[in-house]
């Protein structure tokens, strides 16, 4: 028997990065994996980041996390998404060595005080009176710990499909976790199915390159953590081509032998992340699809084939991959597959991931209902974070809404659930316009530094940073740009022409000037940050988040007015019953939680609020 | 989409009937009693009011005195909303009640929202549970009724114009967030043109939308048309004779001054407001001179400016009447009876009428009615409310401040910020519309993800 503070089911990426949170907040953490050779496997793409993931994983940096450091580590391409829009819609996203990336993150686990890998198949979580009490394993062992997280990815009830071919595995080949699926019902969670895929990885010797259209990163690569300086790797090269009329033809004829369209899935896929199958039957207009070919590791000749996804049986998928010019010779190393799983309805966990059903037990990642390493990983810090908050009996972390990404999946998780697996898109959070990835850490920082995941040093820096800034938009604002004849002949070639003397700040809101042209045409003008880009967005957008805080003041009261934990909504007898029944479930934790639920009107919202304030009111008498 | 529970709302307490005997306004908030203070002034009252008292005096706004009224102050928490608050009645008129409740939206009130009053009644606890209750009870029937509302009008035609160009909203929006977060994939993008192309589209179908508004406003309180022109060129003479040939005189309406006269007519079933006023020319007299500039302040109001001159020597219409649009000017040549044939003959004659005769009173009443229907040609949907008017007021600002930022050179983002804000400000005519209608359209409409 051993004990510990806390345990982690699964050291997939929401696993790593809770046990890397617990850890560095001093608890003893047990992190559980089936297979100690796949710590931190990225099961599906080689790649890392992207709009509103990769948003998160700086959001993580900013708050201490581990995917930021480990992604840099082992990125082979780093590309800066939409560097011709505004600020807020940029992100940035790498290319990983798979290899690396497991290694890695084992290595950096491994070294890390207080957390102990280990190798296990968890078959039941022990509760005792409503409290989580510890693991049973399948060997009989059992482990103690008053926090546990579990984080299993595809492996809860995991099945694999290949056309007819069907088996259970949490990835190809690997083992299920199947009595676990027992156990979580037993607590009494409602289980569903959902469903992702993969494709086939093909031999890099056996591809004609020259069929392709080469895409390097960028030159100057953005890193994920703001600490990285230059990539340690080797870059490589990705390569963009299409499919064909011949393509879709295969996958037309063998459409029946796909498991996806025979009615043997039962799981909700995912309807961003689409088979090939899926965009052929739905787009039968489109006469190709773009494909990228990109490589899985440096140490590996496997190539993923970004684009066709497919659990086709494996000779169709032969004759289907090998329709793609360059393609016509390729070798299949491992086929393409879908799994099936086993998830919760988020509404059962609270904003900190704690399940309202069982004190102590927390969920992240896909048991969760959502998909994506980036999402996982986000999960896993939140649930993390505050099991570690719990264990100390501090105040827990829940993100706004108007402060990250990972607040708007958090609050969308367990406000509405999903009904299919929840990917992040920038356009679901609300306040886009404030979670710019490059401010990621004037944002957070300071709750990083709270938890005791950023050092002192660290947040000291980020600190300066802004107040640097701040002092720069200060003296752009006093800097006076004059219509005289010199400044006038400066600025002409620039397409500007000066009317009346205008501060260095508004300048830089007209249309085509930079901070670049300022700094040239007002030799007198300095700024003192390296960040100018920073600077410049934040002068030019400015209007922009000053709306968007408006808005925010808005709802503030009803965010400020929270709903105590034990507040009993069935004895307001003037609400719709299935109100009452929607929020006894999700037990919303502010009043501006409850506004988002959906079957939630203004009338209800105020007799909500009229009964929760008479409810603290009576309380405060009482006490 | 939330709304604070302490800014000040205004709204009319008795229903916008035309000539009730009273009506009463309310407003309701932080603030509401200045607001009362700076236009009331009480006969021979305290200032400060005292609450819960009733005063009677003068309502007055910057055109001068709007009617006589009886104010009752209440201050927080002692009142219905538990807010400070006041009730203002006047007489039933509904030009009365919207130019005090336009006073208040002046003065940064904002219109309430049905039930609103009794919304913020329980929000400040002013209600013990079962008033809660029946006021619940209250509130729900009026949803249902809205509900009711809804349904019957969801195949209304403005409903279904709007929900369209909601759907149009959207499909831009879809357009818009599958080129951010899926900026690699194979997708005919609709470059900035193209995007331009649709928002001016939008801007033009909202602000189309937008004017019809006039028209329900004047069928609701009157339009207001104005006769105008140099003393002595018989604009009494026309008055009286537009109004008598209706036989419509329900009261007389004192001005703001002795020299405007207004009379509620009836013209081909339209209720028009027909204002009457002294003659302008260049005078160095004061009092004429004050009469002068309160007629040239009317002009930013009126639907139309009836612009009468006796064909007598050069016809100038002043400055401050050229400048208004021409679709709200019309130039009318009076005593047609004393001209000869070839004197009205000829091309480009203005209309010429006859109050002695009535020569002319028919084309001219047709022609008043052209003009002031004229935002509903082609119309099929048209604004009933000035709720709706101001949401969608309210739409085109945002657009418009959408394609010009856009093509000032800020990005999609920014442009969906505002689609964002239009359709939130629609949802009360269409219910709400959320990321994941984005999101449907984007997926059914483009083929992404790897």
């Amino acid at each position: 028997m051993t004990n510990a503070d806390v345990i982690v089911i699964g050291a997939g990426h929401a696993g790593c990065e809770a046990a890397w949170a617990t850890s560095g907040m001093g608890l003893k953490t047990i992190l559980f994996t089936i297979n100690l050779d796949m710590v931190g496997q990225m099961s599906c793409n080689p790649a890392i980041g992207g709009l509103a993931k990769g948003h998160m994983v700086r959001e993580l940096d900013a708050l201490g996390g581990l995917m930021p450091k480990i992604a840099d580590k082992t990125g082979i391409q780093f590309k800066m998404l939409n560097r011709s829009r505004g600020p807020a819609v940029q992100a940035p996203r790498c290319q990983s060595d798979k290899i690396e990336y497991r290694n890695v993150i084992r290595e950096a686990l491994e070294q890390r005080e207080n957390v102990f890998l280990k190798q296990g198949i968890v078959t039941r979580v022990m509760v005792e009176h409503g409290r989580v009490k510890g693991v049973r394993l399948k060997d009989g062992d059992e482990a103690l710990a008053p926090l546990v997280i579990i984080t299993t990815g595809t492996f809860l009830g995991g099945k694999v499909f290949i056309g007819d071919a069907v088996y259970q595995a949490g990835r190809c080949n690997e083992l299920a976790s199947i009595e676990l699926s027992a156990s979580v019902l037993d607590l009494g969670f409602q289980l569903g199915r959902m469903k992702t895929g993969t494709p086939a990885r093909i031999h890099k010797k056996t591809v004609d390159f020259s069929q392709f259209e080469e895409q390097w990163g960028d030159r100057d690569p953005v890193f994920f953590s703001y600490d990285t300086e230059r990539h340690e790797l080797p870059q490589v090269c990705c390569y963009l081509g299409y499919t064909n009329a011949q393509t879709h033809a295969v996958i037309g004829e063998n459409l029946r032998r796909s498991p996806l369209f025979s009615g043997e899935i039962q799981g909700v896929g995912p309807r961003y992340c689409p088979s090939i199958e899926d965009k052929v039957v739905k787009f039968p207009d489109r006469d190709r699809h773009q494909i990228f070919i990109e490589p899985e590791s440096h140490s590996a000749v496997e190539m993923y084939v970004n684009g066709m996804s497919t659990c086709l049986p494996i000779d169709v998928q032969k004759q289907m991959y090998r329709t793609v010019r360059g393609m016509e010779s390729c070798e299949l190393l491992r086929p393409g597959y879908a799994v099936e799983y086993d998830h919760i309805d988020p509404t059962e966990c609270k904003p900190t991931l704690e399940t309202k059903k069982v004190d102590g037990l927390y969920m992240a990642g896909q048991i969760n209902g959502t998909s994506g390493y980036e999402e996982a990983a986000a999960q896993g810090f939140v649930a993390g974070v505050n099991a570690g908050l719990a264990f100390k009996q501090q105040e827990p972390v829940i993100l706004g809404r108007n402060l990250a990404y990972m607040g708007v999946l958090i609050d969308d998780l367990v406000t509405k659930g999903t009904r299919e697996p929840y990917r992040m898109f920038t356009s679901r959070a609300e306040h886009r316009l404030l979670l710019d990835v490059h401010t990621a850490d004037e944002r957070l920082i300071a709750i990083g530094r709270r938890v005791g995941l950023v050092s002192e040093s660290r947040y000291r820096g980020a600190v300066d940073k802004y107040e640097l800034i701040q002092k720069d938009i200060e003296r752009l604002k006093s800097h006076k740009v004059l219509p005289s004849q010199e400044s006038q002949e400066r600025w002409r070639p620039r397409g500007v022409s000066l009317k009346q003397p205008t501060t260095a700040h508004d300048m830089l809101r007209r249309p085509g000037v930079d901070m670049t042209a300022l700094l040239e045409c007002e030799p007198s003008l300095e700024v003192e940050t390296a960040f100018r880009d920073v600077l410049e967005n934040k002068v030019r957008y400015a209007p922009y988040v000053k709306k968007e805080n408006e808005e925010l003041a808005k709802i503030e009261s009803l965010r400020g007015l929270k709903i105590p934990e034990r507040f009993v909504y069935e004895k307001i007898p003037s609400l719709r019953k299935e109100l009452v029944e929607k929020l006894s479930q999700i037990r919303p934790k502010t009043l501006d939680q409850a506004s988002r639920i959906s079957g939630m009107n203004a009338a209800s919202l105020a007799i909500l609020h009229v009964f929760v304030k008479r409810f603290t009111q009576e309380k405060k008498k009482t006490a | 989409m939330m709304h604070s529970d302490r800014d000040v709302i205004v709204a009319p307490a008795t229903p916008p009937q035309l000539r009730a005997p009273l009506a009463v306004i309310r407003v309701s908030g932080e603030g509401c009693l200045d607001f009362v203070a700076r236009h009331f002034q009480p006969k021979g009252g305290p200032s400060p009011l005292r609450p819960r008292r009733s005063y009677y005096g003068d309502w007055r706004d910057p055109q001068g005195v709007v009617d006589d009224v009886v104010v009752v102050a209440y201050r927080a928490p002692r009142s219905y909303t538990g807010q400070d608050m006041a009730e203002i009645t006047c007489h039933g008129n509904p030009l009365f009640v919207e130019s005090i409740v336009d006073n208040a939206l002046r003065w940064g009130a904002r219109r309430a929202r049905p039930g609103e009053f009794t919304m913020r009644a329980l929000l400040n606890g002013k209600m013990d549970l079962l008033e809660a209750e029946s006021v619940n009870a209250l509130i729900e029937a009026n949803t249902r009724y809205q509900a009711n509302l809804a349904r019957r009008q969801s195949k209304g035609p403005l409903v279904g114009f709007v929900n369209q160009q909601v759907e149009e909203i959207l499909q831009i929006q879809a357009h818009i967030e599958a080129t951010i977060d899926y900026g690699e994939e194979d997708i005919d993008a609709l470059e900035r043109e193209g995007l331009l192309a649709k928002m001016d589209g939008l801007i033009k179908a909202f602000a189309r939308l937008a004017e019809t508004a006039k028209f329900a406003n004047g069928m609701r309180r009157g339009f207001r048309v104005l006769l105008t022109g140099e003393p002595n060129v018989g604009k009494s003479a026309l008055f009286n004779a537009l109004v008598r040939q209706e036989r419509a005189i329900v009261a007389e309406l004192p001005g703001t001054t002795r020299d405007l006269i207004s009379e509620q007519v009836e013209i081909q079933g339209l209720p028009v407001v027909l204002i009457d006023s002294a003659g302008v020319r260049d005078t160095a007299d004061q009092v004429e001179t004050i009469g002068i500039e309160k007629i040239f302040k009317l002009l930013e109001d009126v639907d139309l400016a009836i612009h009468l001159d006796a064909g007598r020597g050069e016809s100038r219409p002043y400055s401050q009447l050229t400048a208004l649009p021409p679709e709200k000017r019309m130039q009318v040549r009076s005593k047609s009876d004393l001209a000869d044939a070839a004197e009205k003959s000829g091309d480009g004659q203005p209309l010429w009428v006859s109050a002695k005769t009535g020569e002319g009173l028919d084309r001219l009443e047709r022609e008043i009615v052209v003009r002031l229907a004229a935002a509903m040609e082609g119309q099929s949907v048209y604004l009933i409310n000035q709720r709706q008017e101001e949401t969608i007021a309210g739409v085109v600002a945002q657009l418009k401040q959408a394609r010009d930022d856009y093509r000032a050179g800020f990005g999609e983002e920014i442009l969906s910020s505002y689609l964002n804000a239009s359709r939130r400000l629609l949802a009360e005519l269409t219910g709400e519309t959320t990321v994941e209608d984005i999101l449907d359209r984007m997926f059914s409409n483009f083929c992404l993800g790897k």
